[in-house]
């Protein structure tokens, strides 16, 4: 454990005490209705200087026949715009699709439905006719049609 | 009574002391000049959405237990990876590990081209769109919104303008509301601060003005209290290089605050204290908090926050109409709260425990 009497740490705690009273004292001050009052004054002031001396410089770039901030930022402006509008577009879109697939949806089961009943036994000559056993089976629509095109290639 | 021995061994301290500052000072020199290359946001996260300089993310998860997904909300005044400030110590890396499906926006960097984004474009665009696509990329109907500091307020804001919308649940962490008597107010409610000419002058407000001003709030502790208690870290061993680094880098981060949304945010909330008074109208509807009725919701206050005071955020609670209303006020600072080295501990499993309840399928 430090020695609380050793002259580094007397020193230490001196300074500390003038830190935390210097805290205390500025946000007092910080906190005044006079300082308030600088502040805003001196922001409204720099800001007022920084719009001149931008503004003055922005003049004599342009003047050279060369695209300005101003200009730069107009452009993006432009740009920043049409990506709203982009974006409310898609918007749309993802939305009708979705709309569109929620319509697509009880067809699709339907249609599922369907296909899951036993197949024609007409749909199997072709395999008959490749070797295959003839026989009942259950198959998606797809799948039989899958097999059958397979069987043709082959 | 001072002995010869005493002198001794003072004097030996002192030199001692006296010979290892140069050492002492050059690794802080190191620590303060090598700031920049601390990480931070590192989490692994996907791109799900981007509108002008906005980005949607969602953190990589093979753990997502609970249902309904997090959108993480930060101010437009310093950046987002506060949520997620470095391995091992990032909210967001704690939420992952708890089962939860993470999403952050992140407002980007706004230029002078983004000077017209006021807060209504804010919420009711660009929040309004990310609260869609982390509906769309989850695949569910409702999510839960967790605001800090600005980006509480506009998570509160915008629950109540979609008060039958898909917000399950709302956090709101050390949010500005009742500005009246407050430092801030003080200095930008009087005449002399024109904000439209302050807001006009750079197409913005320069993050570092913000800064600035932020710091302002505390002089002595924020310039000089944190540096001698980094030298003397670093002087008794005990530095944690990572951890000030981390939080150094992101203190310095300060994207441009963009023209229409600083004047529409000093004026509603500093000079006419709108959001207290039920006041604010985007698009035509006003902002009633009371229609918050149906979502659950988390007040997290700070007891040392100078930033936004908890006597401000309190009215909060009873302007919403919730029956499920819950308030943690917990120590620590307006963003030490929740980034500090004992939020780990203190406030994170609580957040954490809060929103797994409320967020099954």
């Amino acid at each position: 454990m430090p020695d609380q009497h050793a002259p580094l740490a007397r020193v230490r705690r001196l300074y500390v005490e003038v830190e935390t009273r210097a805290a205390s004292a500025m946000e007092s001050v910080v906190g005044s209705n006079a300082f308030g009052q600088l502040l805003a004054t001196s922001a409204s002031n720099a800001m007022a200087l920084a719009r001149l001396v931008n503004g003055g410089a922005d003049r004599g770039v342009r003047a050279l026949r060369v695209a300005g901030r101003a200009d730069v930022a107009s452009l993006a402006r432009q740009l920043a715009r049409t990506e709203d509008k982009l974006e409310r577009m898609l918007q749309l879109v993802e939305e009708l699709k979705d709309h569109l697939d929620e319509r697509a949806r009880p067809l699709a089961d339907m249609a599922a439905a369907r296909s899951t009943r036993p197949v024609a036994a007409g749909r199997d000559t072709v395999a008959n006719q490749n070797g295959a056993p003839a026989q009942t089976r259950t198959r998606t629509r797809a799948s039989a049609k899958t097999t059958t095109v397979g069987a043709r290639r082959s | 009574m001072i002995g010869p021995l005493t002198v001794g061994r003072d004097l030996a301290t002192v030199t001692a002391a006296v010979v290892r500052l140069p050492v002492h000072l050059t690794e802080t020199a190191n620590i303060l000049l090598t700031t920049d290359s601390a990480v931070i946001g590192a989490s692994p996260r996907d791109v799900i959405w981007t509108h002008r300089k906005t980005t949607l993310y969602r953190y990589r998860s093979q753990n997502r237990r609970h249902a309904v997904p997090v959108l993480l909300v930060f101010a437009l005044i310093n950046r987002p990876e506060i949520f997620d400030l470095r391995p091992g110590h990032s909210f967001v890396e704690f939420l992952l590990g708890e089962g939860f499906d993470v999403f952050l926006v992140d407002w980007g960097v706004p230029g002078e081209e983004d000077a017209d984004l006021g807060i209504e474009d804010y919420v009711c665009d660009e929040l309004h769109w990310a609260v869609r696509e982390t509906l769309r990329a989850s695949g569910q109907a409702h999510l839960t919104l967790a605001g800090w500091c600005i980006g509480a307020a506009l998570a509160a804001i915008y629950t109540a303008l979609h008060a039958d919308g898909p917000v399950r649940n709302l956090v709101v962490l050390t949010m500005p509301l009742d500005t009246h008597g407050s430092l801030y107010a003080s200095w930008v409610k009087r005449e002399a601060f024109d904000v439209k000419k302050v807001a006009s002058a750079f197409e913005g407000v320069p993050g570092k003005l913000v800064n600035r001003a932020n710091k302002l709030m505390k002089p002595v502790t924020n310039y000089v209290t944190t540096r001698r208690k980094l030298v003397e870290s670093v002087c008794a061993g005990t530095v944690n290089r990572v951890a000030y680094q981390s939080m150094a880098k992101w203190v310095g981060d300060n994207p441009r605050f963009p023209a229409a949304a600083f004047s529409d945010w000093i004026t509603w909330v500093y000079k006419e204290n709108r959001l207290a008074n039920g006041t604010v109208r985007l698009r035509g509807r006003t902002v009633d908090y009371a229609a918050i009725r149906s979502q659950s919701v988390l007040v997290v206050t700070a007891a040392a926050d100078h930033i936004a005071p908890r006597e401000g955020t309190l009215p909060f609670l009873d302007m919403v109409t919730t029956d499920d209303l819950t308030h943690f006020d917990r120590a620590g600072g307006h963003i030490g709260l929740m980034a500090g080295s004992r939020a780990r501990t203190q406030i994170w499993p609580d957040l954490a425990a809060w929103m797994a309840e409320r967020s099954a399928a």
